[in-house]
């Protein structure tokens, strides 16, 4: 294999100049399949702690040790083939992909989502986008002035040690489930961010900028600690679907809320039709404390991401608001996790599913209450829409309450596009298609709202794109 | 030593029919290999799989001497005699006179036993053909191995019986199991009510493990109300089967009152057009009882409708498990499809588990499930109160309230007073809180 060149000499390489540099003449490549070597590897070259390396190579035998879910989810997961990944490519591989690689409908997609010409490659994978590093420099410098720690999972395991260790793998522990497990093992990328107390982050932190520095993780870990008092909006993903040649993505995503601190988490993702989407994603709220992960799951053959919010401190909050459009040969299985952990605590989970020709949507949902605790409520609405004959969607939620001094209430519905909404449509000069594009639009408007500006655009325009020959 | 219920299967009557003989065999060796439940198995989530042994259970043996009248007079159920049978320990005891025009018309109302010997080739074609589907396959096969009584009923052809038909099964003695079978057939056009009262004579643990099989052919109305008080030690698994046909109509009741641990099953599967299959369900547990329920609404024809309603009021330690789930097949277009747990949470200790679900696999499908767990609302204490009735009073008049709308769903008058009874007593006893 001509990419498994890597040697010794890559591991002297100065992280700190080099860092979110792309002309850097090393690549670095793990090879396929996954053992304790591996690990090695990529601890080499990352040059980690003794106690990093520890935490992935215990990982690693958890992994292996654990069972496919499959008893509770899709069989699909059976046919990912764990030793013909790779996992450790680092920055320099990826752009050596040519434009002409990347297949004419991304390219047609490209072109009719606006995008500029510029980001188009970069999205594709065959080219770093230089310009979003100064732009990640401006935000890097802008928010550093309020003490705010903006880094990758490699710097911040490194430099801010203090600051990170404390919570690193205690939101999400390396067992909580095989990926997660997985993901401990090989992790690389992702943001670490630390906002100070009281620190209110204006603008919001986009992972965009950062990532594309080090080309996107397949195996990101990102840790968000938002300070007492303290208010963050991080926003990862983008709408453009982007061209991916490995299967297997595996994120740990996990936030803590200090006392009165806010997070707010917004993703959009929208993956080629072969990836395993398999992300493992936890708030923790201390008292007072709000998490709010605003999803949004377009693409992927299989995607199974059920975000959570741990609410441990008095008073603390915990949101899921989430869009799923599954479409032809797609599984989009989410949900929801909300664990009540001190009184008065509320959480609240919104989640609009889109099943299109064959697709199938599936929402699983768990709402923990414990005994003890008083005033603790939970509100759940799950509405799925499903446009063609052979459209799937499946509901599975698990609510557990104790005690008589909480309030759960849980609401889900299927139903179809109404043939008199489209008829009125059809009758003032709208096409068939236009017509269910605006339905489908109508149905998630809500959320879609909850999305930046910039970001709900753009689903709309995605959501039109994916409606496409779904009729007639 | 004494037998146990791992222990073969005693023989039975002879006379009974070499199919019958057979599958009862081949039952008691799937029985055997079948696993027992485990904690990864998700029809079992949350279950207490612990409360899943049967150490030191044998057959119920037949009692001497059981007094039916004073059991009945203790027990609330309809008032009239006609249509009534009564067993004990799986033991056939009383039969109330069936009146000879109905028979004449070809109303089949009989003991297990005596009908397999009578209408065999009849019972054969709708004998536990369905296949358990909620996790209980283990005890489906047991009570396939073990049963040794229940009844048959079969209403021809466009006769409709008014009068309620009611079946009593009395469980005695300590570690005692029986194992009863129920299997209903009303044929097109006819309509039939049945109302099913199982209940302990005593106060000592035993094992109900029951199965059965409500057969509603075209255009046929059929309500089958099931009300379970046994003892606060025994266990009970029940799986109940509906077939709702081509414009049938289905209504499968059940209150659960007793038991400290009980499973209960039950699948409407949907067959033809206009079928309509609504299922109910009472449970109020108290001290440490638990209730686990699992449902299933199985859609598998176009313009079929189903309407789950399940209410659980909670006291003491108490805890249920609801898992619903709503299936619409490949091709069961114009389905609508319902489904309603509501938990009432009377003490600071109970524990209610929901999981409704839903699987879509067909187009232009009306579902929804809704599923809360809340206190008796403050508003509705606070009404009561400033009318000057008192808070305990307030408080179990709600609860009344919100399991009498349950009841209600029954459209008979009748059935709903006795329910309603059985439901005052349990109150009564629970006393004001």
């Amino acid at each position: 294999m001509e990419t498994e060149t890597a040697t010794d000499k890559s591991i002297e390489i100065d992280r700190e100049e080099s860092n979110f540099h792309y002309d850097v003449d090393y690549k670095h490549d793990a090879g396929r399949g996954l053992d304790e070597g591996t690990i090695d590897y990529i601890s080499n070259v990352k040059n980690e702690d003794d106690w990093v390396r520890e935490f992935r190579q215990k990982a690693l035998k958890v992994f292996n040790e654990k069972e496919m879910p499959t008893h509770w989810a899709s069989e699909d997961l059976d046919t990912i083939n764990f030793d013909e990944i790779r996992y450790y490519l680092s920055a320099g591989e990826a752009p050596k992909r040519s434009w002409d690689d990347v297949p004419d409908e991304m390219k047609e997609t490209f072109e009719r989502l606006g995008i500029p010409e510029k980001e188009r490659k970069f999205l594709a994978g065959v080219e770093a986008q230089f310009d979003s590093e100064a732009a990640y420099s401006n935000v890097k410098d802008a928010v550093s002035e309020q003490g705010v720690i903006f880094v990758n999972s490699s710097e911040g395991l490194a430099e801010h040690a203090d600051i990170f260790r404390k919570w690193f793998g205690k939101v999400i522990p390396t067992g909580d489930n095989k990926f997660s497990a997985l993901n401990s093992a090989v992790f690389s990328g992702g943001s670490f961010i630390y906002v100070p107390p009281g620190v209110k982050v204006k603008h919001p932190l986009q992972a965009y900028f950062r990532i594309n520095a080090e080309q996107f993780g397949q195996f990101e870990r990102t840790l968000i600690i938002v300070d007492e008092g303290a208010e963050l909006t991080y926003m990862e993903g983008c709408t453009a679907p982007k061209f991916e040649t490995s299967t297997l993505h595996s994120a740990v995503v996990e936030l803590v809320a200090m006392k009165d601190a806010k997070i707010q988490y917004i993703t959009v993702q929208n993956w080629s039709a072969n990836v395993f989407n398999l992300v493992t994603k936890r708030g923790l709220a201390h008292e007072g404390a709000e998490v709010r992960w605003i999803d949004c799951n377009i693409g992927s053959r299989l995607t199974m991401k059920y975000p959570g919010v741990v609410m441990k401190g008095e008073g603390a909050r915990g949101e899921v608001i989430s869009i799923a459009l599954a479409n032809d040969g797609q599984h989009q299985d989410t949900g929801a996790k909300m664990i009540h952990a001190a009184n008065n605590t509320s959480s609240n989970v919104v989640s609009k599913s889109i099943s299109v020709g064959e697709g199938r949507s599936t929402y699983r949902g768990h709402v923990h209450i414990p005994k003890h605790l008083k005033g603790c409520k939970n509100n759940t609405e799950c509405d799925a829409l499903l446009i063609n004959s052979k459209s799937r969607t499946d509901t599975y939620p698990a609510i557990t309450v104790r005690g008589n001094q909480h309030a759960t209430q849980h609401e889900a519905s299927v139903s179809q596009v109404s043939e008199e909404q489209i008829f009125y449509m059809k009758q003032r000069g709208l096409s068939e298609a236009e017509a269910m594009s605006l339905s489908v639009n109508g149905f998630v408007n809500d959320l879609v709202r909850e999305f930046p500006m910039e970001y709900s655009v753009e689903l709309k325009r995605l959501i039109d794109l994916e409606m496409e020959g779904s009729v007639g | 030593m004494s037998l146990s219920l791992l222990d073969s299967p005693s023989s039975l009557n002879s006379g009974l029919p070499e199919w019958y003989l057979q599958l009862r065999k081949t039952a008691w060796s799937e029985f055997l290999e079948i696993p027992s439940p485990n904690r990864k198995d998700e029809n079992w989530r949350f279950a207490n799989i612990k409360k899943l042994s049967y150490e030191g259970v044998n057959d119920a043996q037949s009692i001497d001497g059981f007094d039916i009248d004073q059991h009945l007079s203790e027990s609330v159920h309809l008032n009239s005699d006609n249509n009534r049978m009564i067993f004990n320990n799986d033991t056939f005891l009383y039969q109330s006179p069936s009146k000879d025009d109905l028979i004449d018309k070809g109303f089949i109302f009989k003991p297990l036993s005596q009908a397999l010997i009578d209408h065999g080739t009849l019972i054969e074609s709708y004998f536990m053909k369905e296949k358990s589907r909620l996790g209980s396959q283990k005890f489906y096969k047991l009570n396939q191995a073990r049963q040794k009584e229940g009844y048959f009923i079969y209403v021809p052809e466009g006769l409709e019986i008014d009068e309620p038909i009611e079946v009593f099964h009395w469980l005695s003695g300590k570690d005692s199991a029986i194992f009863p079978y129920s299997l209903i057939i009303t044929d097109k056009k006819s309509n039939l009510t049945v109302a099913e009262y199982v209940a302990s004579s005593d106060d000592q643990f035993g094992l109900v493990c029951g199965v059965s099989d409500l057969i509603a052919e075209d255009d046929s109305t059929l309500t089958y109300v099931r009300t379970q008080n046994l003892s606060e030690k025994a266990h009970s698994i029940q799986s109940s089967n509906v077939l709702s046909h081509r414009n049938s109509k289905v209504k499968n009741f059940s209150l659960n009152l007793g038991c400290d641990w009980l499973r209960h099953e039950s699948i409407s599967r949907l067959m033809g057009d206009g079928a309509s299959s609504e299922m109910i369900s009472v449970s109020v547990p108290e001290k440490n009882q638990e209730f686990d329920m699992r449902t299933l609404q199985l859609h598998e024809h176009p313009n079929t409708s189903s309407d789950l309603l399940y209410k659980n009021a909670l006291y003491d330690q108490s805890k249920t498990t609801f898992a619903g789930m709503i299936k619409v097949e490949e091709g069961a277009h114009q389905t609508d499809a319902y489904q309603t747990c509501r938990n009432l949470l009377m003490s600071d200790k109970c524990e209610a588990n929901s999981m409704p679900g839903l699987e879509i696999n067909a187009d232009q499908v009306k579902c929804s499930h809704g599923s809360t767990s809340n206190p008796v609302a403050e508003e509705e204490l606070f009404y009561l109160m400033s009318r000057g009735i008192q808070e305990p009073v307030s408080r179990q008049l709600v609860t009344f309230g919100f399991v009498k709308d349950a009841v209600d769903r029954l459209n008979n008058d009748k059935l709903e007073e006795v329910i309603l009874k059985k439901l005052e007593r349990r109150f009564n006893r629970i006393g004001l809180r």
